[in-house]
This record gives C-alpha cells, sequence and structure tokens, in this order.
C-alpha cells in the first residue's frame, strides 16, 4: 500500500518490470504465431489439395479447429500485455479503422465454423472457401492495425480524411505497403511451418499415419515455396524498416532461416527421429528469432510514442503470485492431462 | 481523453457491447452449468455402466463443444475488442489494475480447452474414471474462469473503498464480488438446464430422457437458490447511485421486473421438470422456457450495465472516459485543452484559436466547437438522433434552460457525470444542440 495516486501515475507505472512484459508478451506471441502459421497456410492447402491431395486436406481438416482453438487463446497473452505497454498506440490504431478491426469478432466466427463444417464435411465446397476469405482477410486487417500502430506518423492523415465532428467513423482500413509486407512475409513463413509439421507427420510422430504414403517432395515444394515468399517480402520489408534493426540481429535471423533451411532439407533427404528434433529445434529457433526482431522494431518505434522505459515501476505481487500461482497449477493440469491421454493411446 | 472517439451514428459505439455481451455471457454461463451437470451425469453413467445414457450425454457433449468452444471463446475475445474501441481509458484502467487477474483467467482458459476437447474426444478412448476426471476438470476450470472474470466486472459496478493504487485483492474482493458470483453459478446451471430441455426435445423421447430432466432440474433448482441468495445481496450491497438509478430509470424499472418475472417462470417450470419429469417436454415449451432463462439473463446484465451510470468504473471512472479526479481541472481548464485529438480537430476546422472562438466566435464557429464537445462528452451515451437521442430530448427546450440543464447535470439526473469542462465550453454544446435542424444544422 502506498496510498492513494493520481489516475495518470497508475496508468503510466508498471505492473511487473518491463523485461518481464514484454517477454511473456514475447512468448505469447510466439507461441499464438505456431498455430496461427498453421491455419494461415493450412487453410488454403486444405483448399487447393482438396482434388490433387485428399488426404493431405482431410488431415489438415481434422486438425485445424484444434489449431485455431489454442491459436486465439495464446494470442490473448500478447493482446493483454501490448494493451499494458503500448495502450496509447494500440487503441488509437484499432479506433481509427474501427470497424474493419471490430469485423475480425463475425470474420472468425463464420470462418471458425466453417472449418468445423468442413472437418464434419458438410457443404465443404462452400464452407472451405468461406473460411479461407475469412482467415485471409482477418490477416490482412491484423497486418494493417499491427502497422499502423507503429507508425504514429500517419495517425494525423487518416484522422483528417475520417473525422466526423472530432470523432472518426472508422471505415479505414490502413493497408499500407509494410502492412502488405508484413502479411506475406508471415504468409511466407507460415508455409515453411506448415510444411515442417505435414512432414513431421508424415513420419507419424503425431501418432497419425495418414500421410504416410504422400511424397516429400510436396512437403519440399511447400517449404521452398514458403521461403521465397518469406525472402521475397522480407527483403522489401527489411527496407522498410532498415533502421530499427541492428547489424546482430540482421546476421542473427540470416543465420536462423539458414540453420532452419538446412534442418528441413536434412529431414527431407533423410527422415528419421534425430532428423525431426533437429528440424524442429531449428526452425523453432528461426521463429523465436523472428519472433525477437518484431519485439525489437515494434519498441523502437513506439518509444516515441510511449516512454515505458522511463515509467515508474509499481509491482503488483498479489496479481503476480496469483498469476504464477494459476500458470504453475495450469501446468500441473496439461502434464496430468498429457500423461493420461498418452496412457489410453498405449492402451 | 487519449484517444480519437469512434463515433457510431444511431447506435452509439458503447451499444455495440452488449450486442457481443450478451449473447457471450448466455453461452459462457451455459458453458459453466453444461460443464457441471454432464460431469455430473458422465460420473453416474460411468460408475452403473449405463451405456445407453453415455451414447445419448456424447451426443449432447458434441453441441455442447460446437457452442461453447467457438461460440463461447470468440465473443469472449470479441467483447475485449469491442470495450477497447469503445471506451479505452476504461479498458486501459482495467488491464492496469487487473493484468494479472486476466493472465491467469488466461491460464483457465487453456485448461478449460483442452480438457473439453479430451473429455469430448477421448469419450471411447479415456479410461471410465479419467473419462469423469476430465469432465469435472472443465467444469471447474470454466468455473474458475467465471469467477476470475466476475472479480473484474464486479468492480466496475462497486469498486468498493478502493482508490487508486491499492492492491489486486482489495480491488478483486469488491462487495458485489461474493453475490455477482453465486447469481452467475446458479445462472449457469439454470440456463444449462433449460438449454439440455432444449435440446431433448429436438430429438426425441428416449429411456433417459425422464431421468436427465429430472437429474439437471435438481442441479438448476439449486442454482435458483443461489441466485435468490446472490440477488438479495446484490441489492444490498449496490451504491446509492445505482439504486437510484434503478429505482428512477424507466427502462431499468421494466429490466428489474422483467427479471424477477422471468426467473419466477423458470422456478416454477424447474421444480415442475423435477416433479414430472420429461412429461411437459415440447419443443415450443422447452423453447420458451429457455427464452424466459436468456430474458432473465439478458435483464440482468442490462441492469448491472445501467445502474452504474455515470460511471464506467463506480467512483473512479465517468462515462465519458473522465476521471473523478480530473473534473476540477477540466471545469478550470476546460476539456478541449486536455483533449488532444479534438484540439487538432478545431485546428484544421477554424481559421483562430479554438478559445477565441469560444470567447467571440460567430454562432456558427461556436456551434462547430459544440459538435466537437458533443463527440467527446455526449457520444458516449448518447447518439444525436437514434439511441438515447439528444435531439429530441433537448428541442422542445430553450437555450437558458438547455444550459442550466447542462450546468446541473449530475444534479438533474444522477446517471449523468458533472459537467466536464468550462462555462464557455458549455455554452458552445448548447448552441451545437439548439442548431435548428430542418435547415439543415452543421455542413
Amino acid at each position: 500500500m502506498t496510498g492513494p495516486l493520481s489516475p495518470t501515475e497508475v496508468l503510466t507505472s508498471l505492473p511487473a518490470p518491463v523485461w518481464f512484459l514484454l517477454s511473456i508478451k514475447a512468448v505469447g506471441f510466439y507461441l499464438h504465431m505456431v498455430f496461427m502459421h498453421i491455419w494461415l497456410a493450412g487453410i488454403p492447402t486444405a483448399l487447393f489439395f482438396r482434388k490433387t491431395y485428399p488426404d493431405i486436406s482431410k488431415r489438415l481438416l481434422d486438425v485445424l479447429p484444434f489449431v485455431v482453438a489454442f491459436g486465439i487463446n495464446a494470442g490473448i497473452v500478447p493482446l493483454l500485455f501490448i494493451q499494458v505497454l503500448f495502450a496509447n498506440a494500440f487503441y488509437t490504431a484499432t479506433i481509427l479503422q474501427a470497424w474493419f478491426w471490430l469485423s475480425v469478432i463475425p470474420l472468425l466466427l463464420v470462418g471458425y465454423y466453417g472449418l468445423y463444417l468442413s472437418r464434419l464435411e458438410r457443404w465443404v465446397r462452400f464452407s472451405l472457401p468461406v473460411s479461407f476469405i475469412t482467415f485471409i482477410g482477418i490477416g490482412v486487417i491484423f497486418a494493417s492495425a499491427l502497422t499502423l500502430m507503429t507508425h504514429p506518423d500517419s495517425w494525423a492523415q487518416i484522422f483528417r480524411k475520417t473525422t466526423v465532428f472530432g470523432a472518426v467513423h472508422g471505415f479505414y482500413l490502413a493497408l499500407s505497403k509494410t502492412a502488405v509486407l508484413r502479411f506475406f512475409l508471415t504468409a511466407g513463413m507460415a508455409f515453411q511451418t506448415l510444411a515442417l509439421f505435414l512432414m513431421i507427420d508424415k513420419e507419424g510422430f503425431f501418432g497419425s499415419k495418414k500421410l504416410v504414403h504422400i511424397n516429400r517432395k510436396i512437403f519440399f515444394t511447400m517449404y521452398t515455396g514458403g521461403t521465397l515468399l518469406f525472402l521475397g517480402a522480407g527483403f522489401l520489408y527489411a527496407r522498410e524498416s532498415a533502421l530499427q534493426l541492428s547489424q546482430l540481429l540482421y546476421q542473427g535471423a540470416r543465420f536462423s532461416f539458414l540453420l532452419s533451411f538446412a534442418g528441413f532439407i536434412y529431414l527431407v533427404i533423410r527422415p528419421g527421429r534425430l532428423q525431426v528434433l533437429i528440424a524442429l529445434i531449428a526452425h523453432g529457433v528461426h521463429l523465436g528469432v523472428q519472433v525477437f526482431a518484431r519485439q525489437v522494431v515494434q519498441y523502437r518505434l513506439l518509444s516515441s510514442t510511449s516512454s515505458i522505459s522511463t515509467w515508474p515501476l509499481r509491482m503488483d505481487w498479489q496479481g503476480f503470485f496469483f498469476f504464477i500461482a494459476t500458470f504453475l497449477i495450469g501446468v500441473i493440469m496439461i502434464i496430468w492431462l498429457w500423461r493420461m491421454w498418452t496412457r489410453s493411446v498405449t492402451s | 481523453m487519449d484517444f480519437p472517439v469512434w463515433y457510431v451514428p444511431f447506435l452509439t459505439a458503447p451499444m455495440l457491447i452488449p450486442l457481443i455481451a450478451i449473447p457471450h455471457v448466455i453461452v459462457a454461463q451455459f458453458a459453466v452449468g453444461g460443464g457441471f451437470l454432464l460431469a455430473d451425469m458422465v460420473s453416474v453413467a460411468h460408475r452403473h455402466n449405463y451405456r445407453r445414457l453415455l451414447d445419448r450425454l456424447k451426443r449432447f457433449a458434441r453441441f455442447f463443444i460446437l457452442i461453447t468452444v467457438v461460440f463461447g471463446a470468440v465473443t469472449g475475445v470479441g467483447i475485449w475488442w469491442t470495450i477497447g474501441l469503445t471506451s479505452p481509458r476504461a479498458t486501459q484502467t482495467l488491464i492496469r489494475i487487473f493484468v494479472f487477474g486476466w493472465a491467469s483467467e488466461w491460464v483457465a482458459f487453456a485448461i478449460e480447452l483442452l480438457s473439453a476437447f479430451a473429455f469430448y474426444y477421448g469419450w471411447d478412448r479415456l479410461h471410465p474414471e479419467d473419462h469423469v476426471r476430465t469432465g469435472w476438470l472443465y467444469a471447474i476450470s470454466a468455473w474458475v474462469s467465471l469467477v476470475l472474470i466476475t472479480g473484474i466486472t464486479s468492480f466496475m459496478l462497486t469498486s468498493g473503498t478502493w482508490r487508486m493504487g491499492d492492491t489486486f485483492f482489495h480491488a478483486f474482493l469488491n462487495p458485489s464480488f461474493i453475490p455477482q458470483t453465486l447469481i452467475r453459478t446458479g445462472g449457469s446451471f439454470a440456463i444449462a438446464s433449460l438449454f439440455v430441455g432444449l435440446f431433448i426435445s429436438f430429438h426425441g423421447e428416449h429411456e433417459w430422457t425422464h431421468w436427465i430432466i429430472r437429474r439437471t432440474s435438481k442441479w438448476a433448482l439449486g442454482g435458483m437458490v443461489l441466485i435468490l441468495i446472490g440477488g438479495i445481496w446484490y441489492f444490498l450491497v449496490l451504491p446509492d447511485h445505482a439504486m437510484l438509478n434503478i429505482m428512477r430509470a424507466p427502462i431499468l424499472v421494466v429490466m428489474v421486473f422483467l427479471n424477477f418475472g422471468a426467473t419466477i417462470v423458470v422456478i416454477f417450470a424447474l421444480a415442475f421438470g423435477l416433479a414430472q419429469g420429461s412429461r411437459w417436454i415440447t419443443p415450443p415449451a422447452a423453447f420458451l422456457l429457455f427464452l424466459a432463462g436468456v430474458i432473465a439473463m439478458g435483464a440482468g446484465e442490462f441492469i448491472r450495465e445501467g445502474a452504474r451510470k455515470p460511471y464506467l468504473i463506480d467512483g473512479i471512472l465517468f462515462s465519458p472516459g473522465v476521471f473523478v479526479e480530473e473534473v476540477n481541472s477540466l471545469n478550470r481548464k476546460g476539456l478541449i485543452g486536455q483533449t488532444a485529438w479534438l484540439q487538432f480537430y478545431l485546428q484544421s476546422q477554424l481559421d483562430k484559436p479554438y478559445e477565441d472562438v469560444l470567447r467571440n466566435g460567430t454562432e456558427d464557429e461556436r456551434a462547430r466547437v459544440g459538435a466537437g464537445l458533443f463527440m467527446y462528452h455526449c457520444s458516449g451515451c448518447h447518439a444525436f438522433l437514434g439511441y438515447n437521442g439528444l435531439q429530441p430530448i433537448v428541442k422542445p427546450w430553450n437555450e437558458p434552460f438547455l444550459d442550466d440543464a447542462l450546468k446541473n447535470l449530475h444534479l438533474a439526473n444522477p446517471a449523468m457525470p458533472p459537467w466536464l469542462g468550462t462555462a464557455q465550453e458549455r455554452h458552445a454544446l448548447v448552441k451545437f444542440l439548439m442548431l435548428p435542424r430542418e435547415k439543415g444544422g452543421l455542413q
């Protein structure tokens, strides 16, 4: 207890150290990104392989509803902590394109139910394309909102275009060149992640034998396509945000990408348990470096509007310990569920 | 006032919240209550090896998963989306106070999802004991999620003795936390039971239908007891302004009657269900009863939201997104001076500084400033024309009367905040509200 404070003092103080808040946001985003990659690349793959490779399509439709469920869940973490750290920028960017931002919810509902319908093989010709369109739409809206958030210099112009007596009408989508490049950069990585996921699935690591007979070349092509997209969009995007990344981070991103590429090639050429592990670690590092770089860029771009490094720390110990206790109980429950599930498989 | 205001004509932006929040609350409480009902009935079925009952329950569980995991989860996130767009300052404040409460709720939600999937997809695969345990794990994690969210929403209605800078649990364990938890827990049993009735009515008579209805009715009647205890307690801890709102506002009086009426109908129906089993279950009857449950729940949420006015967070933040501590400063220095986006707008619209316009501008210029003030002071609750529309309210008034009403806003109506600005700003708003619309108003 420190006695009454002014609202400004409370809103511009931090409930935990910046490094902790940024780390938990990054970890949450990492988890969210892995799931998001699988649906972002998985839905178009399921759609376009429906006739040519129905087994891949069916397998993807088996897992996609779960992937979306856990992806939404994991997305809560970065969304929560972005509002602690960068509330000003986040709310302003989303209010300026309010109707589009709000439309994420109905789009997600429609797209998510579309996936379930496709999984249940109901109206697949209709439901799967609808899911594809809605999830692409959501991706574009997210890229626009989060890009606009880090470009406060463009807020005034949008405000002028959309103002109604000082308020905004919210019918504006800030689909800038940077936002489009970010979307394609993510899409490229998504196809890499999906190719790895399917390759591991083919090797039977997820307990399914549905993809055993599929030629590895398909996954190789998928991975290569994703890589080209990633490199093309990444090159242009890096030029856009060149000042924001240190040389060390650039080199780290390059190295981790090459590592991931090599890991995947090794897995395709000589599939095996060890190779799966190597490819997974390499790709995990690649994604990790991307997430880290993203946090650095965001933090640097927003330091002009939000001086969080100077905010006083008013540690919320009660809340913190409560969260840690809940988290530990949660981890125990997950381990228990996992053990129970694997026991049921073996018996 | 650090954010631009999103203006939604006719409806007002905050009215988008109930469009998402009320369906969500119903489904979320169904998710909690349904979890307990399923876990209980599956326990009995496994204990006595009632295979046909298990088959019946599996059909319901599939439907349950499709509703709760998708609609419940997405609309839950949707509430966050809308409150961030419509009341960013309140959202920012709540997140700052409860950030780790929300983070804990995320953990509970993750366990809820995992156990729900394990429960349904492991139906014929898990050992019966494990299956039952998974069902209870789902029910408990869903309830923990309910408790955590209730701690936050109840704080918005009754912040109690909490002051800025006080601790997490001081805010969380606010006066209406326990009563609202009891109401929501009870409501979740009742709505889930009514939903089971509705589901069964569409799936024809079955050897277990009678048993299911009697069993779920017991849970629901237990829930109604919780609602009664929580309801009385709730009214005892409501702040004075909230009680006054409930007694004064016609819409809230109607909602209270709807809430009580629908609750009584549901109690009788459940008691009847307990006595008669499935004999009364037909699709129209089950649907009407479910509708009564939805009305009771929706009206309850509406009362909670309506009674809270003029605050977004009781005693802390007024509806336009202004902290109570900021009122004196706003009255002295003006609303525009502390609203960057409005200043920016006025700079681009006026040929001279807004201070000059407020002092000696033309009527049109002052009305233009007044329009901006309307957006930042009023549009959080009032449309110009439409929901809570100001134009029809002020139409019969003259300028001195309107100016006096604005000056004594909080005295004239306890659901209104005090005037948040200078006298000159108030006059500008009067000019805007008094513009003759039939001549086109502001262009």
